[in-house]
């Protein structure tokens, strides 16, 4: 059995507005092991996006984390990333954990080239493996070796962010940066990308859509996470980029052993690329399952419902009745009661709990909590 | 007994209520938002100062029958010299003896009567100037495009005083057989003509790009999908959506705009000597207070008196049009 | 399209507004009578009084273009009439003259307007809502409403009239008669600078002395507004995209703020800067003649009062908005080279 590289464990997380408290996670939990790609699905609206946000404690306010933990497991240490301080958590961000965007054009900075944007993160995380490279080649100055040593020993030292600042003086750099660049050519060459130098001169703006969210991904896989979080990262583009974009992140999971939160409202990728799926449902998780035992046996009634609506050629149109409860003033009990064709007395009352009715998968819901009586 | 609606038992005024109320909920939260930011209840309870002050100079600096109310009273003897703050002269006199009060207080009705009327038709040219070059495009807005690209060539200043240097002042409206209109421009009344002809294309500019950013919205091709007409998108849709900046600008622009006649004043171009007008005030005490006299303090109540009206005056402008700016930008609404 | 081209189109279109600047002075003045038009034309005192000749030479009764194309010949051969407000002199020579002092007072007023009004827009954005914002923005708004000629003479009846310490004027008294005198070299007319090139440094240290006075005054109003712009597109920068993904990539919070967010925001405080700079080159007309700072807004202040002075006056119309123009077009080049997006055109 493999062990679990993070587990979020009564996540709870609200949002304060003008409007009232928008009580946006209730007491969430997931496991992500090594490896595996976790889908995570559900409307707009449910709360996987900022599930994903508040694993790097990267939620904006008026969003604030109440309660719960996520664990993550780095260098046979567990950590609790909600308790550590900001200066932890930076060097797990990019690094340990790495995000891609939904909309990847956004989430580059437009003034400044791909290539700029990549080594800037290679810098960041791989400088002590540079430093080294680089002091290990014989043509260096004695000025040059000084300066790396001193990089090496102290990254943030003060002489060395002088001299960086100053026009002439900062040449020193450009050994570590030619460094970085052939690291980011070598990366979107496995990506195959055409012409990776032009690639890494371009700006943003210049770039297709597909070609902007191939470089997001080169920029988050650029350290070696353990685990990607895609937050909708197909959502924005043409049909046909998805796919490419679809196989590229199943291909450079394998390269990279990493594993995947793949957070989308998407079933239809849920399907080609998950290994598990968690279904949520207006800030609760409702059902976990391997992602074939949830297609062929969907437990939870939202699930079934959402399953159900997936357009399908010679079926009529079927969708869930009502709308999502606004989560100023939930509902009481389970959050899906007033939509649910199964929904008995004690669904209002009580929130139910978790069971898990065969190996792995789990499920929310009433029904089958009493099922045993 | 009212129209009753035949698809609903609600009569008409209800329906029409029900559906203006998000417009309602919009201005009640800007309202609260209003409340909320003590800079902005600091700028209304300045401005309502300085209206109610407008509105009683009447009553608390009584004119001389006679004269022209915005004349400032002159006593005998008429010495040069300036006297302090005194129970007949409030804030004292200035050199010649006008009664510095007089003028701060009706300063005041000036000051109003500046601000609102350069910045109405300034609005209104550039209202419908900028809305048609906006709306219709083509060659209309190029030629507009760069007409106001020349314009903002010069600093507003300078080309303020060379148009109040140049126009002449007689303009004759109609002259066809026995009817004639010939206007006589004071030189006030030039200054405030300059402005808004150095002000119109600001407004035009800034509307003529609300009207494109609201033209390209989807409800406006929804709009003209079911067949609006031009005139009726224009009102009930682009103006109610572009109208923000406009607040904006035009509660900033008062205040500038009085700041800049003051400054023209202190130059001594604009209204005439003795005229109840801030700047103009200040002017008449440029040899007691520059350089050239070695002890200007002692004058002080010729030059910060006048200049508190003035300052606060436009403060109080500004502090509402920053809070306007504040509040009205959408991105910033839900926080 | 690269920079290059960018530049060159820029420079191509240069041409047409400066014809429309022209266009524009020279149709203002057709509002006048022939008398005083034709003072726009004379070069020598001898002509002042023969002004029917002038009339009729440069033919002012004739058709507008005609009178523009000989009006604009005169003006490129650098003649733009005698200034009645100071002595008759040529125009063109007195701006020449003067400009160095306005030169100057911008030298010293925008560079720290420019460093502060974006040090302090920056960390009122960052710091939202807090002391700092209220701060910056409260003194923001005091700054921006203040009279500017009020403000000088409030400074100048505490810190002159009362302290004696800064006074008014450029240079004044010995120091005055000293770079007037043959011992002093006028390399750049710029008399900070040349202090320190004639190595006589107690010059330089009057001239900052007698600046330090209209420099706070044109700083204090003119960074407000930086202030503000700065604010309001550092907060949009602020809540784009790219910030937050800069954060995931795991960068400090200080890296993310000047690296990320303030490039983005630095675009439109350049371009208020350009202006501003432009502005102030242009003639600051109100603050020189509060300090009697004898740059070429006291001249056209001058001209403005007494007479009017019609040539100075649209002479001066004409250098200012040349000078704008051209300041808006590095603007512009400024603007496409910090903004890659601006290059495509």
């Amino acid at each position: 059995m493999e062990k679990n590289l993070l587990e979020i464990k009564d996540l709870t997380l609200n949002f304060y507005t003008y409007e009232g408290v928008v009580r946006a996670l209730d007491r969430v939990n997931l496991e992500v092991k090594e490896g595996e790609t976790l889908g995570l699905v559900g409307e707009t609206g449910c709360g996987k996006s900022v599930t994903g946000f508040s694993i790097l404690d990267l939620v904006p306010p008026p969003g604030y984390i109440e309660g719960g933990k996520v664990i993550f497991e780095r260098k046979d240490k567990r950590y609790n990333l909600l308790d550590q301080k900001d200066s932890f958590l930076r060097t797990i961000r990019g690094k340990d954990i790495s995000m891609i965007f939904q909309d990847p054009r956004s989430a580059l900075n437009p003034v400044y080239t791909i290539g700029d944007q990549i080594t800037e993160v290679l810098l960041l995380h791989r400088r002590v493996e540079f430093c080294k490279q680089v002091l290990s080649r014989k043509d260096l100055t004695r000025y040059e070796r000084s300066l790396y040593m001193k990089m090496l020993k102290s990254p943030s030292s003060l002489t060395v962010r002088i001299l960086s600042a100053i026009p002439i003086l900062n040449r020193f750099k450009h050994k570590i940066e030619a460094l970085a660049r052939a690291e980011a050519i070598k990366m979107f060459k496995t990506m195959r990308i055409p012409d990776p130098e032009r690639f890494l001169r371009s700006y943003p703006h210049e770039l297709s859509g597909g070609m902007a969210q191939r470089a997001v991904i080169g920029i988050a896989l650029a350290c070696g996470p353990k685990i990607l979080l895609a937050d909708e990262p197909t959502t924005n583009l043409d049909v046909t980029i998805q796919l490419q974009i679809l196989n590229l992140i199943k291909e450079l999971k394998k390269d990279f052993h990493s594993s995947i939160i793949y957070v989308t409202h998407d079933m239809g990728v849920i399907a080609e690329v998950c290994d598990r799926v968690a279904v949520m449902y207006a800030g609760n998780v409702v059902e976990v399952a391997d992602v074939f035992e949830l297609f062929k046996n969907p437990l939870h009634p939202y699930t079934k419902a959402l399953l159900e609506s997936i357009p399908r050629a010679g079926h009529s149109f079927k969708s869930i009745e009502g709308t999502v409860p606004s989560l100023i003033n939930p509902p009481g009990g389970c959050r899906f009661h007033d939509r649910c064709p199964y929904a008995m007395e004690v669904c209002i009352r009580v929130k139910p709990t978790l069971v898990e009715l065969k190996e792995g998968h789990f499920v929310h819901c009433h029904l089958y909590s009493k099922g045993s009586e | 007994m009212s129209k009753k609606s035949a698809t609903s038992g609600k009569s008409r005024w209800q329906e029409f209520k029900a559906s203006r109320a998000p417009m309602w909920k919009e201005i009640k939260f800007t309202l609260n938002r209003l409340k909320k930011s003590p800079l902005s209840i600091l700028g209304i309870a300045i401005i309502v100062f300085f209206i109610i002050l407008a509105l009683i100079a009447p009553l608390i600096a009584p004119p001389v029958p006679g004269y022209d109310e915005y004349m400032m009273p002159k006593e005998k003897p008429y010495g040069s010299t300036p006297k302090p703050p005194s129970p007949e002269h409030l804030f004292g006199t200035t050199p010649y003896q006008y009664d510095i009060f007089y003028g701060c207080i009706w300063g005041t009705r000036t000051a109003f009567r500046i601000g609102v009327f350069v910045v109405f038709f300034g609005l209104l040219f550039g209202l419908i100037i900028g809305g048609i070059s906006g709306y219709y495009g083509g060659i209309i807005d190029e030629v507009m495009m760069r007409g106001t690209d020349i314009i903002f060539a010069f600093p507003g200043l300078l080309l303020s005083m060379a148009l109040v240097v140049s126009l002449p002042s007689q303009i004759t409206i109609i002259d066809y057989g026995s009817i004639r209109w010939i206007v006589t421009l004071t030189s006030l009344d030039k200054v405030l003509i300059s402005f808004i002809l150095i002000g119109w294309p600001n407004y035009a500019r800034v509307i003529r790009g609300e009207v494109l950013r609201v033209k390209n919205e989807v409800y406006v091709e929804a709009a003209k999908a079911i067949g609006c007409s031009d005139f009726r998108i224009m009102i009930k849709h682009i103006l109610p959506n572009s109208i923000y900046p406009i607040i904006i600008i035009s509660s900033l622009d008062i205040g500038g705009i009085v700041l800049a006649a003051a400054a023209l004043g202190f130059l001594g171009i604009g209204s005439p000597e003795g005229y109840s007008d801030w700047g103009r005030l200040i002017s008449l005490s440029r040899d007691w207070i520059l350089p050239s006299n070695a002890d200007p303090l002692s004058y002080w109540y010729l030059f910060i008196i006048p200049g508190i009206f003035i300052f606060m005056f436009v403060l109080g402008w500004n502090l509402l049009g920053d809070a306007f700016r504040d509040i009205l930008d959408p991105t910033m609404r839900r926080r | 399209m690269g920079l290059l081209d960018f530049t060159v189109r820029r420079l191509i279109l240069l041409i047409p507004t400066l014809i429309g600047v022209t266009l524009l002075i020279f149709a203002v003045t057709q509002m006048i009578a022939p008398e005083i038009r034709a003072l726009l034309y004379v070069r020598s005192d001898k002509q002042l009084g023969h002004i029917d000749e002038v009339i009729h030479q440069y033919h002012l009764d004739a058709p507008f273009y005609e009178q523009y194309f000989r009006w604009l010949t005169e003006v490129l051969q650098g003649n733009l009439g005698l200034a009645k407000s100071s002595y008759n002199q040529p125009v063109l020579n007195v701006l020449l003259e003067r400009f160095p002092a306005t030169l100057e007072l911008t030298l010293y007023s925008a560079p720290l307007t420019i460093f502060f009004g974006i040090f302090l827009g920056v960390k009122s954005a960052v710091h939202k809502d807090k002391i700092v914002d209220h701060i910056t923005r409260a003194l923001s708004i005091v700054g921006w409403s203040l009279p500017s000629f009020w403000f000088g003479i409030v400074l100048l009846a505490i810190f002159y009239g009362g302290l004696k310490w800064f006074p008014p004027l450029r240079l004044d008294g010995v120091a005055d008669q000293f770079v007037h005198s043959s011992n002093w070299h006028a390399y750049t007319n710029l008399y900070t600078i040349d202090g320190l090139l004639n190595g006589q440094l107690w010059i330089t240290a009057e001239a900052f002395r007698h600046l330090v006075l209209p420099v706070i005054v044109l700083v204090t109003i003119q960074i407000a507004l930086l202030v503000r712009v700065m604010r309001s597109s550092m907060l949009e920068s602020l809540s784009k995209g790219y910030i937050t993904a800069a954060r995931a990539k795991g960068l400090k919070n200080s890296v993310v703020i000047n690296k990320h967010a303030r490039r983005n925001a630095l675009i439109p405080a350049v371009t208020l800067s350009g202006l501003l700079i432009a502005g102030m080159l242009g003639g600051l007309i109100i603050t020189e003649t509060v300090f009697s700072f004898p740059g070429i807004g006291a001249f056209a202040a001058n001209a403005a009062l007494v007479g009017p002075d019609l040539p100075a006056l649209l002479g001066f119309a004409l250098f200012t908005g040349i000078i704008f123009v051209v300041s808006n077009l590095i603007v512009d080049i400024l603007y496409a080279y910090i903004d890659p997006r601006i290059k495509l055109g």
